[in-house]
């Protein structure tokens, strides 16, 4: 009795991995090949590396779970990687070399808006391989091309939250906005995003003031904004250039308020800012508070790879785009053969225009009618060194 | 506001005239564009965050060691790129002094990072409201440091027998040579001095800009060169006064015109002044510009 007991069970268990297998194999269709080539993009030096450094790191711990599991469809993932220096020639060189070199099936990134509207136009012509950014945010640039998707939040998403809450707990009437002129995010946040928010709270923008991207001195636009009367300060800027504006203005006693967006919710902003930072708004696509248990094992592995450091929202979004062609791969029936790649390529971007509710670390991924991520996300308020998320 | 911006100027032109002063010191007595001194800059700067952060130094510790770290450097820069260099080919020292940038700059990215980094508040800060303007504990440090450090070479290169070394050097060579100045120490004290100061300037920078990173040099050192045209080449004092007349008129342009254009108002003036005063405002010391 007791033998057969045994003699069931293990019967039984057998059963359920048989049935467990087939079950996988039927929902993964196999591919082929001696690898599936995934391309990356990365700002991993210059003005963006911090977003680059992270995502680039979070892709390849996407890439090394997906291939201690067996890899997509049964065959090891190569995750391919240029590092675009944050320049927009860069990106489109690396781009390039990805589609006709390389031959990837997608590409994940670039990160930042102008490399991303730099290559977006450039899709439908020769290259036609689905782009996905994780941090880009300015606001319209998926509309450019049908291969273009962003798996983040424009910044109109972004900051509508942030401008709200940051206007209720200051209470502020009159505002400066100082916005970097060169970089594509940064400007369409301080001279379109910003002002429109603004003025639907009645809030007077007294002046715009602007900056270039390599200026390290901001002593002009922070008089300018003191004597003017500012009550808080609302920065286009990458979390560089905003900490060191921040830092003037402690300098300079102007000890107002400040709100930013996309680029500069960084922790590089904290670091650099210091106490500067202290009761600032930063908009964000993604903060990883989320409770979830894989959540969690990501922050856990990213943390340990980035010198102890939580990554800016590109971090988990670049892992989620991973994960996101992992499904589409296997779902849309994708083949792998070289014969095949332009039709693959076709496959993967209907399978990313449709998708809905996929889950992600950074959240449900859901692809609206312009290929953007769309919802909302966390508020972020420098306190005590740390973002905390004003939103719960 | 204009007084408040008046000090934004100063400020701005305190740190050009620092770098300045090195190249023109240089350029004085060897006739050289000497490339690499942007890096020796963005050195110092990093030498001074370390001695803060590792070393546990005060500022003025900080700043010290930074100008001795750099003087050491301008030391090895003479005998690296100046001294094995064939002088009688004029180009080929400004080509090493390239080759020197380069390899500063990429050894900085390669042990320091590529990203910015934050300067440590070494300086307690404090507001004075003076009338109209604020003016806070390090933009009087800054200003003291930098002020006190020019009058201290100006006194150095004007009366003391170093200086009279220096000056001759920068006259004539031979001249210099035949009534017992010993020129090749007075290249490698000048490559010092020019070096110190642009290392002293490095910590004034990343104090006043609160974040460093390996690229700061180049374009200091832009800047520096605009500096030493407008003051004249090899005219120490020249650069100081430039300098600070730089700093004000990008400040002023950025406040009264507009930021973006604060280069294109630099640079149209120095194209104006070499148009109409070649030798720069202040007149240039070399015997050939004269």
């Amino acid at each position: 009795m007791k033998l057969s007991r045994s003699f069931a069970s293990s019967l039984a268990a057998a059963a359920v991995a048989l049935f467990m297998s087939s079950a996988h194999d039927a929902e993964a269709a196999k591919l082929e090949g001696r690898s599936v080539k995934i391309g990356c993009l990365a700002s991993v030096t210059g003005k963006g590396a911090e977003w680059g450094q992270t995502a680039k790191i979070s892709m390849e711990i996407a890439v090394e779970e997906i291939n201690a599991k067996g890899g997509i469809g049964g065959v090891p993932v190569e995750l391919i990687c240029y590092d675009t220096q944050t320049l927009e020639a860069e990106a489109l060189k690396a781009v390039s070399r990805l589609v006709e070199r390389d031959r990837v099936l997608a590409i994940s990134g670039p990160c930042f808006s102008g490399e991303f509207e730099t290559i977006a136009p450039q899709l439908d012509g020769q290259l036609k391989t689905v782009i996905n950014s994780y941090c880009s945010a300015k606001p319209g640039l998926s509309a450019m091309s049908r291969w273009a998707f962003r798996n983040t939040l424009t910044s109109d998403k972004q900051l509508k939250p942030v401008v709200d809450a940051w206007l209720k707990e200051y209470k502020i009437k009159k505002v400066v906005i100082i916005y970097d002129a060169e970089d594509a995010v940064s400007k369409g946040e301080g001279a379109g995003v910003l002002p429109a928010l603004f003025k639907a709270h009645g809030v007077e923008v007294l002046e715009s003031l602007t900056y270039r991207t390599k200026d390290t001195d901001y002593s002009a636009q922070v008089t300018k904004a003191k004597s003017l009367g500012a009550e808080g300060i609302g920065l286009g800027a990458c979390y560089q250039n905003a900490a060191a504006i921040a830092k003037e203005m402690q300098k300079q006693g102007l000890n107002v308020p400040v709100v930013g967006g996309a680029c500069a919710g960084a922790p590089g902003f904290i670091e650099i800012a210091g106490k500067a930072a202290e009761g600032a708004y930063m908009s964000t696509a993604a903060f990883l508070d989320d409770p979830r248990p894989e959540v969690q094992a990501y922050v856990k592995k990213i943390v340990a790879k980035n010198n102890g450091k939580q990554p800016p929202y590109g971090g988990p979004r670049a892992y989620d785009i991973i994960y996101s062609y992992k499904h589409c791969f296997e779902a849309s029936g994708v083949t792998n053969k070289p014969a095949d790649l332009a039709s693959d390529r076709e496959k993967i971007r209907g399978c990313l225009a449709g998708l809905k509710k996929f889950p992600g670390v950074a959240g449900e991924i859901t692809m609206d009618e312009n290929r953007d991520g769309a919802g909302s996300s966390a508020i972020l308020k420098v306190v005590n060194g740390k973002y905390v998320n004003m939103a719960k | 506001m204009l007084y408040q911006q008046l000090i934004n100027g100063l400020m701005l032109g305190a740190s050009y005239a620092l770098i300045a002063i090195g190249y023109t010191l240089i350029f004085g007595v060897l006739k050289l564009l000497y490339f690499a001194h942007g890096e020796v800059f963005m050195i110092g700067a990093f030498a001074g965050l370390y001695l803060v952060l590792y070393g546990g130094a005060n500022i003025y510790v900080a700043l010290l060691g930074a100008m001795i770290i750099c003087a050491l450097l301008g030391v090895i820069a003479v005998y690296v790129s100046v001294r094995p260099v064939a002088k009688d080919r004029p180009l080929a020292p400004l080509i090493s002094t390239i080759g020197l940038t380069i390899i500063l700059q990429n050894l900085a990215v390669y042990l320091l990072g590529g990203q910015q980094v934050a300067f440590p508040e070494a300086i307690k800060q404090e507001l004075y409201h003076i009338g109209p303007i604020t003016i806070s504990s390090v933009q009087i440090f800054i200003l003291g440091i930098a002020i006190s450090l020019m009058v201290v070479l100006w006194f150095f290169i004007e009366h003391t027998k170093m200086g009279r070394a220096i000056r001759a050097t920068a006259e004539n060579h031979e001249t210099a040579a035949l009534l017992g100045v010993d020129v090749n120490r007075v290249v490698l004290v000048t490559f010092m001095i020019g070096s110190g100061i642009a290392g002293v300037a490095g910590v004034l920078d990343g104090i006043k800009n609160s974040g460093i990173s390996p690229f700061m040099g180049l374009s200091a050192a832009v800047k520096g060169l605009i500096v030493m045209l407008l003051g004249g080449l090899g005219n120490v004092p020249g650069a100081m006064i430039a300098g600070l007349l730089l700093g004000l008129i990008e400040i002023l342009s950025a406040a009264y015109i507009g930021t973006t254009e604060r280069d294109f108002f630099s640079f149209a003036i120095l194209i104006l002044i070499l148009l109409y005063r070649p030798t720069g405002l202040f007149g240039a010391r070399t015997p050939e510009e004269r």
